[in-house]
């Protein structure tokens, strides 16, 4: 059941899953247009806890790229990445040293205020604007709070169905 | 709680009351009473125009590095007009509609084009 051919299977089930949540996922109003709340990290959440190691940053990156082949590569795409990537690396670092001492909800929190962080100054440093640091309360306070939405739903999902998920449902 | 998730939340903490200090104290120099004086436009980084506001009814025609967007002013109110949508690929900054006081800031970013108030409670703070 741990051959990499099956957890390449599962990651990109989420992967799926992820695209279609971003895809119905509007984006922000008002700050600058194209930056979101970033709800289809809840599919690397769960899968970074049912998978392990490597699935976040796998899944956000094959399924900002899936994104992007639908909707052209444009500032809303090139944006998802950016903070996508950066929330999926730090949610993986702090899974991959600190797996005992923290919990899915903080995690989620930290990827989601990263998440939006990130997007918030690449838009700041591709635009020379240092005004836009207006935006910077209402943007993460979004992001945490996207993180806490995410945080629980995944750890009750993970709950749930964290075994059929990773299939150690199978192996008992 | 574990200790880990402690530290994660003191971490978010402190971004979050940064944040908002900073946003507060740029109020605060920039004068939240301040009027908005006119609406800038860039082309390129450099200043392309600024109109003062409140402007009647009409329409001004930006040459950006995709096509040309129409910007319509109304008072306060400023949107580019979507009547031409093949001026701008991903069209983000049409269907944006309106925006009608800072830090309200249309960006578009084929054409290179952000457009944002001057004068305003936040924006004077920080550019002059
Ligand atoms: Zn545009």
């Amino acid at each position: 059941m741990d051959s990499p051919t099956n957890k390449m299977v599962r990651i990109c089930i989420l992967t799926v899953l992820g695209v279609v949540l971003n895809l119905i996922e509007p984006p922000l109003p008002a700050p600058v247009p194209g930056i979101k709340l970033g709800l289809a990290n809840l599919m690397s959440v769960i899968g970074l806890y049912s998978l392990g190691t490597y699935s976040a940053i796998w899944i956000t990156i094959l399924r900002t790229i899936t994104v992007n082949l639908f909707l052209g590569f444009d500032l809303r795409g090139f944006l998802s990445l950016g903070g996508g990537v950066v929330s999926a690396l730090i949610m993986e670092a702090v899974y991959y040293f600190y797996k005992r001492e923290t919990g899915v909800v903080a995690v989620s929190m930290l990827g989601g205020l990263m998440h939006n962080f990130t997007q918030w100054l690449m838009v700041v440093i591709l635009l020379q604007q240092p005004y836009l640091v207006v935006y910077l309360p209402f943007l993460l306070l979004s992001g945490v709070l996207a993180g806490v939405f995410i945080g629980t739903t995944g750890a009750y999902t993970l709950r749930r169905l964290g075994g059929f998920i990773s299939g150690k449902d199978l192996q008992s | 709680m574990k200790r880990g998730d402690l530290l994660i939340y003191l971490f978010i903490i402190f971004m979050l009351l940064s944040s908002f200090l900073i946003y507060f104290f740029l109020n605060r120099i920039g004068g939240a009473n301040q009027r908005i004086k006119s609406v800038v436009v860039e082309y390129k980084r450099q200043v392309f125009t600024e109109i003062p506001l409140p402007s009647e009814k009409r329409t001004v025609e930006l040459k950006g590095s995709w096509g040309v967007l129409i910007l319509n002013l109304d008072g306060y109110k400023i949107r580019v007009n979507p009547a031409s949508p093949h001026y701008c690929p991903d069209k983000i900054c049409m269907n944006q509609g309106w925006i009608s006081e800072p830090p309200q800031t249309i960006v578009c970013l084929p054409n290179r084009i952000i457009i944002y108030y001057r004068g305003g409670a936040q924006i004077d703070g920080l550019t002059h």
